[in-house]
């Protein structure tokens, strides 16, 4: 019973907001429109009789408020107007369109952004002031800080488009440099080893040994990198030892001056550097790149599924819209795989921010919750930690969450602005900037009307849950 | 048990005021990246003309923009290399080691846009735009919020109510869509509408918080005592009110810098700030050169968009260090 009072007294306290975000939405449509609402529906070849016409069968010559209370009339029957943007077509009717496809791309975000945020959340408090927790602390931050659409760009870039071939010259290029560093130890190692090999001692095991590993490296590097390489590393190295034995043997290890085995050592190093490097660095750079998956561009599903149309009926005429949900059910997988690798580089871009923020929130209320009392308990009782924190910790960590989903939800809205556009996805989202580009208030401001219901009813849902989850909760 | 006695010579500040602030952030490596961050772009903005000087003959009609208001207070400098397009035409000339086949490294380092822009330039003044945008949107916001605050939460009562209510409305809404839906109001794309946008969007945040403390302040026997000698209200207010609630408002203006430019940067990303390319915003720089980045020019996007997620970063740093000291309680 106390349920159903909460659940009405929410309800009634959202009318005013309602209200109040019409009144907001339908002014500054209509200082857009600069008070004239017509515009919508005028195009440049009607009459002024027609024109006439037009607005006095809507309304539109009436004052400021009867307007608005005919808007408010249109909201509670389902009529926002007319989108110019969709060639005029019921606003309504292009919600249902474009919903589906919004809805699919933020549930999936929402899902990579509560089992990523948990986990990460998780760990970092689990191993607080560790490498692990300063490197989530950072993702985390860094997940608040990047600008959405910059990200999404740049995953383009990385995961979507073909490297252009001077990138890959280029990153090779570095990698050479990399590979030429890695291969100068090389002889500077076996330099060093072998003076210590030509001094005066008896030969024990471990020397027997440690010549007989040199040998290892020289046939592992002529077996990986060829002939002509290994034998310009062997030459270098042949260098450095005599010289830096001969040095030992006139003056002792401890007496050589540390100018002369510099300057030994950057002549070895130039020398190895010329005729050593035959490009092995860049083959593997080469090799990298190639193993970089490579995903679609944007859209939700790719033109060979949809060609020929009757070809997966799943993804042109599912029921629910949601194309992974459709093509399960109708065991499609060619065209689920597809959908699928659409979904990845958007989802991850959307879902990133609310990651970073759940993360962050998680770390918090998880290192509040393993202070307690009844933690020590558990972990005094002898239960494992892994148990303590999964089944003691973390569920009671998770309750602050519920609310944080629900508070991301707008921005993840809002984000779907920019996701949807950079990844071309026919969602709400590209809409309004369509509708942005072009000037088209009603749109818009339809648009921010659904979002601000959509997290209203969110954050209803979510402060429902919140008392199911936690029954120290009243709901009040 | 005894503690180990401090060094001799090693004397903590008073636990007050700014001297034993910055001994505190000295201790937090992170807190003093952001500082650090931000430092390096306060200097970017303030020595703009130096770091990237306009040609006297660039700082005339031919590139001063028409029409847009907003963009005539700033120089609209970063064609700076329409001269000499040649020199790094569509390079990223940052040698590698190993690679030094291009002579153009000292003239434009982050490269040029297929226009012939140098990104450096856009870069560097962008960072005024920023400054700017983010510090002036905030302190619109806390200025505001301050004052309705600061009245809703001493006198309550009706204003306290319609208060709550439009901040409820303001609150209960994404702010980036809300902003759109004002800026596409005042039909018209200039960095001015965006800050509008944004200060009218980001005033009800203070004003929530600036109550709730006031609210609690105000239960205090040093607030009592006041009331009692008879000081008039404003003067307690001002005098012993505010102060005592800065802490959470320096912390919350903190991240908000970051967050306004992050807002400003997609609204300008989106096509709100201009229309011209000579504007040198740094989330229309990144508009401009999204569409090379499939043919291989990744610096048209990389460096504006590190130069937005750094500033944002040295403020969110900055203020999460901040909250640390200041309002332990407050962590989330």
């Amino acid at each position: 019973m106390k349920f159903w009072t909460y659940l009405l007294r929410r309800l009634i306290l959202a009318i005013p907001v309602i209200l109040g975000i019409t009144l907001i939405t339908f002014s500054i449509s209509w200082e857009a429109n600069q008070g004239d609402m017509s515009r919508a529906y005028i195009s440049a070849k009607m009459t002024a009789a027609q024109v006439q016409a037009v607005k006095e069968a809507h309304g539109f010559d009436k004052p400021f408020f009867v307007q608005y209370l005919t808007y408010l009339r249109g909201l509670v029957n389902g009529d926002l107007g007319i989108s110019h943007t969709q060639n005029d077509r019921l606003i309504t009717q292009v919600f249902a369109d474009f919903f589906p496809a919004t809805l699919e791309l933020t549930l999936v975000a929402v899902v990579i952004a509560l089992v990523g945020g948990v986990f990460l959340g998780t760990l970092s408090a689990t191993q607080k002031d560790k490498p692990v927790d300063h490197a989530t602390r950072f993702l985390a931050l860094a997940g608040v800080s990047v600008p959405i659409f910059w990200l999404g760009l740049l995953m383009k870039f990385a995961f979507a488009t073909s490297f252009p071939q001077d990138i890959v010259e280029r990153a090779s290029a570095v990698g050479k440099t990399v590979f030429l560093f890695l291969a100068l130890l090389v002889p500077v190692g076996i330099g060093f080893f072998a003076a210590e090999a030509m001094q005066p001692r008896a030969l024990s095991w471990n020397r027997i040994f440690g010549r007989l590993s040199v040998l290892g490296v020289v046939g592992g590097l002529i077996f990986f990198f060829g002939w002509s390489f290994v034998f310009a590393v062997f030459v270098s190295s042949v260098i450095v030892a005599f010289a830096l034995a001969a040095l030992v043997k006139v003056r002792g290890w401890s007496r050589i001056p540390k100018r002369i085995v510099w300057a030994i050592l950057g002549g070895t190093l130039l020398v190895s550097a010329i005729v050593a490097f035959s490009g092995v660095g860049s083959i593997v750079v080469h090799d990298i790149f190639e193993l970089v998956p490579r995903l679609p561009l944007g859209g939700r599903m790719s033109n060979e599924i949809l060609n020929p149309p009757e070809a997966h009926p799943s993804v042109t005429h599912g029921r629910t819209g949601l194309l992974l949900v459709d093509t399960a059910l109708a065991g499609d997988w060619v065209a689920f795989n597809d959908v699928a690798q659409h979904l990845v580089l958007p989802a991850i871009t959307l879902g990133y921010f609310s990651l970073a923020i759940i993360a962050r929130i998680m770390r918090a209320s998880m290192l509040e919750i393993l202070s307690l009392d009844f933690v020590r308990t558990a972990r005094a009782k002898g239960i494992p930690e892994r148990e303590v924190i999964r089944r003691h910790a973390r569920r009671n960590a998770l309750i602050p969450i519920a609310t944080v989903v629900g508070l991301t939800f707008g921005g993840l809205l809002g984000g779907a602005v920019l996701t949807e556009t950079i990844f071309q996805w026919p969602g709400l989202g590209r809409w309004s900037t369509q509708a942005i580009g072009s000037g088209d208030a009603q749109s818009i401001m339809a648009f921010t009307l659904f979002v601000v219901i959509v997290y209203l009813i969110a954050n209803l849902i979510v402060d429902l849950l919140y008392s199911l989850l936690d029954p120290r909760v009243r709901l009040s | 048990m005894t503690t180990p006695l401090p060094p001799t010579g090693h004397v903590a500040p008073r636990q007050r005021g700014f001297r034993f602030l910055w001994y505190r952030v000295r201790k937090s490596p992170l807190t003093l990246i952001g500082f650090g961050l931000i430092v390096i772009y306060l200097l970017l903005a303030i020595f703009a003309p130096i770091l990237a000087p306009v040609p006297a003959e660039q700082r005339g009609d031919a590139y001063a923009p028409v029409g847009h208001e907003g963009e005539d207070i700033l120089p609209a400098p970063w064609f700076t290399n329409v001269n000499n397009p040649v020199a790094c035409a569509s390079k990223w000339p940052i040698p590698v080691i190993g690679w030094f086949d291009h002579s153009a490294t000292m003239t434009c380092p982050f490269g040029t846009s297929n226009h012939g822009a140098d990104i450096y330039y856009g870069v560097v003044w962008g960072a005024r735009i920023s400054v700017a945008m983010g510090v002036g949107v905030t302190m619109t916001g806390v200025i505001i919020g301050l004052v309705l605050g600061l009245l809703a939460g001493w006198y309550g009562g009706w204003l306290d109510e319609i208060l709550l209510r439009i901040t409820d409305i303001f609150l209960s809404l994404p702010l980036l869509v809300l902003a759109i839906a004002i800026i596409v109001a005042f039909r018209n794309a200039s960095l001015w509408s965006v800050a509008f946008a944004l200060a009218i969007v980001w005033w009800p945040t203070y004003t929530r918080l600036v109550r709730g403390q006031v609210l609690v302040i105000r239960e205090n026997q040093y607030i009592e005592a006041a009331k009692a000698s008879g000081l008039p209200d404003w003067y307690i207010l001002i005098r012993h009110v505010t102060p005592n609630i800065l802490s959470p408002i320096v912390v919350q203006a903190t991240l908000d810098i970051g967050s306004v430019v992050l807002t400003a940067a997609a609204l300008s990303y989106i096509g709100f700030t201009s229309n011209s390319p000579l504007l040198p915003e740094w989330g229309r720089l990144v508009a401009l050169g999204q569409d090379y980045i499939a043919t291989g020019q990744w610096w048209t996007v990389v460096f504006p968009g590190l130069a937005i997620f750094g500033f944002v970063l040295g403020f969110n740093l900055l203020g999460d260090g901040l909250r640390d000291l200041l309002d332990p309680r407050g962590a989330r």
